[in-house]
């Protein structure tokens, strides 16, 4: 390696105008100062062990082991067979899974979009230091702590589809007709929707209080001198400030809506007619149900694949965004 | 169908069982079941533990099946058979080697016999549904009890719209579990699917025939997708509903009827007492057949303690076995009918109620076909059922004839389609 010039270091800011040269060895200090820093190699992986053990056992190598199973026949009894892509074909020929993914995709979109704006109208509204504030976002927030069995058990008694049901005696005071909720082809896949909106817009309210309390707020002062009202300060001051925080959130509830389960497996376990089967309880049916391990193995070989799509997706866009 | 390997046994008089059973644990099914282990441990000083599982008792079955390292035994219901045995889960058992198999009646076998032709399990208990009935719902509508169907339906829509409750409450006909988990839809209502004149299959020599797609298979659709569609006599949001809901429904006074076995007749008679009737369902335009079911005693594979899985068997069907899995009165019965015809009922039950059972399981009871494995029929009819009560524009017909081609694409699946 060359050593570098007075000028370049200068150029590159490493040395002052007027300092002296720097000695050829000049690059033993820096070498000292890395090996100080880092100690001996292993100490970091030390300390990630015991999580990395773990992740290991329970997580990468059931993953790998699912890999292997989506090109078997799975007789976990009987002995495994190698049947190639015969998984993939029998899943992707089905219209089933094709329906199943239309349905994932729909609640992905609308359920993440339904909670970011409900939660960011909630944010809006309950951000601030006052005691009463304090007070209702908690309030606000106890969905996202309730279990979501609770919270599925909790709906279907404010769906039950009779005209004294809680959600249509609120309907009734509109006049509009009693629905059949999670009973009905028709309205079950916007029931589960609604749901997932109820649980997840309190969870996006805090991720959103959090990045408004970064918002510089002579920002907001100097945008209502200039003439701007609610709606261009929040179009031309909150949301870019926002711009982190959302493309967190954005990925994060893209990728829980992909593996959407519990609320559909007990709300409307993907029925009436297939009308809100979704990826995970397809795949759970063909794997515990039907005892097709192999197919239910590919099935979440494919989900996992398009989760990481999707996550890849989103961040370039926020990238290419923030650039 | 290829058999798990061979394992070493332990000498006999160091075998132990592991014993699972499918009911909640902590249940009163669960504890008849641990007094029921003890007594065997106690007579034949071979320790057992009993475990009762109710949550996903196939998901942790096969988890263990995964692990090669199943439970010595399982009881679990007749229909499971295919299921368990197409995975080669089951030792194969002769009947001869089972000491009081003799005393086993001829129809309780039929539930452990698997399509190949081979005993896969040991009968433990049967039994059949029969219509559990709100007596003071009808007496106060002046009506009889139903002889046929239309009185029966008749009956239903006085429940519906006659207020029988006197309070102006509304109430349904039927409750129905009509949700697709476990298929419980179409379990539950092919007693009104046979006795309708559906048929799921047609048995030829050569093998099956599916005839969900036949007229008297679709009109027999037809009538159960009414019940909901233009009778109206469905408990509302029956087709989420699962067993647990529907019970419920029908205990707290949400509907007047509900088709079901006798294992729920001591908590029902419990809280409705005598405003409950059990009579055995009207026949249909094809007669009555109501659904039999049962449990089997599973020998499973790959256990190193056999000799004491048969000791096992043994004794759940001997006469004291039977007894204790009886209950007598009490609650929790895991032998609801006796299969061993040596034992007497008389003195240990209230007898009308049972005898009801006994009677239509004797005379109207079928087990369902006996295909290499029921499940995926009994999930694919389900999502039809399912499908026509939820949303009453779909062509009864149309759906059939869907059924019909999983129905046949399954049937050479298995490698048993008539040609």
């Amino acid at each position: 390696m060359t050593v570098p010039t007075r000028t370049e270091l200068t150029r590159t800011g490493l040395t002052r105008e007027g300092t002296p040269p720097q000695p050829p060895s000049g690059r033993a200090p820096v070498e000292r100062r890395t090996s100080r820093r880092l100690g001996a190699w292993w100490i970091p992986w030390a300390f990630l062990a015991p999580a990395l053990v773990l992740f290991v056992y329970f997580k990468f190598i059931p993953m790998g082991q699912a890999f292997v199973m989506s090109f078997q026949d799975v007789q976990p009894y009987l002995g495994n067979s190698w049947v190639g892509w015969d998984n993939y074909r029998a899943l992707v020929a089905t219209d089933e899974f094709l329906a199943a993914a239309g349905h994932t995709a729909i609640i992905a979109v609308a359920q993440t979009a339904g909670a970011v704006l409900v939660g960011f109208a909630l944010a809006l509204l309950l951000e601030g230091q006052a005691r009463r504030l304090w007070f209702v976002r908690s309030a606000a927030f106890l969905p996202v702590v309730v279990p979501t069995a609770v919270i599925a058990e909790l709906w279907r008694i404010i769906y039950h589809p009779t005209e004294d049901g809680l959600a249509n005696s609120i309907l009734g005071f509109f006049l509009i007709e009693p629905s059949q909720w999670i009973n009905s082809p028709d309205t079950s896949l916007l029931s589960v929707i609604l749901v997932g909106i109820w649980r997840d817009a309190p969870y996006d309210m805090i991720i959103i209080i959090a990045g408004l309390v970064g918002v510089d707020r002579s920002l907001y002062e100097a945008s209502a001198l200039d003439g701007a009202g609610w709606v261009r300060r929040i179009r031309y001051v909150t949301l870019p400030a926002l711009r982190p925080a959302l493309a967190i959130l954005l990925t994060l509830a893209a990728i829980r809506a992909m593996r959407i389960f519990t609320e559909v497996y007990l709300l409307t376990n993907g029925g009436p007619n297939g009308s809100s089967e979704v990826l995970m309880t397809l795949i759970y049916r063909l794997g515990f149900e039907r005892v097709e391990l192999g197919v239910a193995a590919a099935g979440s070989v494919v989900l996992l694949l398009a989760t990481i799509v999707l996550t890849l997706l989103v961040r370039s866009g926020v990238r290419k965004e923030e650039s | 169908m290829t058999a798990a390997a061979e394992v070493d046994q332990v000498p006999a008089q160091e075998q132990s069982l592991e014993i699972w059973q499918r009911k909640g644990p902590g249940s009163p099914s669960d504890l008849i079941g641990q007094e029921l282990v003890r007594e065997f441990t106690k007579k034949t000083g071979i320790p057992a533990t009993m475990t009762s599982i109710s949550d996903n008792f196939e998901i942790k079955l096969q988890q263990r099946a995964v692990q090669r390292n199943l439970p010595d035994i399982v009881i679990n219901d007749t229909a499971q058979l295919g299921n368990m045995q197409s995975q080669g889960f089951l030792r194969e058992i002769d009947p001869e080697q089972i000491d009081g198999s003799e005393d086993i009646n001829e129809r309780a076998w039929d539930g452990a016999r698997s399509y190949f032709g081979g005993y896969y399990g040991v009968p433990m208990t049967a039994h059949t549904v029969a219509l559990f009935n709100r007596k003071d719902w009808r007496e106060n509508l002046g009506l009889s009890v139903p002889d046929d169907w239309e009185s029966l339906v008749a009956m239903w829509r006085g429940y519906v719209e006659d207020d029988p409750t006197g309070t102006g409450e509304k109430v349904a006909g039927i409750a129905v579990p009509g949700t697709t988990e476990r298929g419980y839809i179409s379990w539950n209502t092919s007693t009104f699917f046979w006795s309708g004149g559906g048929e799921y299959f047609e048995e030829t020599p050569e093998g099956y025939r599916s005839a969900v797609a036949d007229d008297s298979a679709v009109a027999a659709a037809t009538w159960i997708r009414d019940l909901a569609c233009t009778e109206g006599v469905l408990q509302p949001g029956a087709s989420s509903q699962d067993t647990t809901n529907t019970k419920e429904t029908f205990q707290t006074g949400g509907a007047g009827s509900f088709l079901v076995a006798p294992y729920e007749l001591p908590a029902l008679v419990d809280s409705l007492g005598d405003d409950l009737e059990v009579i055995p369902p009207p026949p249909g335009p094809a007669g009555l057949v109501t659904l039999a079911e049962g449990n089997n005693v599973y020998l499973m594979a790959g256990s190193a303690s056999e000799s004491a899985q048969e000791r096992f068997a043994e004794y759940v069907i001997s006469p004291a076995g039977q007894k204790i899995g009886m209950a007598g009165h009490e609650d929790g019965n895991i032998v609801r009918l006796p299969v061993n015809s040596t034992v007497d009922m008389d003195g240990m039950r209230d007898p009308q109620e049972w005898e009801t059972f006994q009677e239509l399981y004797d005379n109207n009871g079928r087990y369902v076909p006996a295909v290499p494995n029921w499940t995926p029929f009994l999930t694919a009819s389900a999502n039809t059922l399912n499908a026509l009560i939820s949303d009453c524009s779909l062509d009864v017909r149309t759906e059939m004839e869907a059924l019909d081609e999983v129905f046949t694409a399954e049937l050479a699946d298995q490698e048993v389609l008539a040609p």
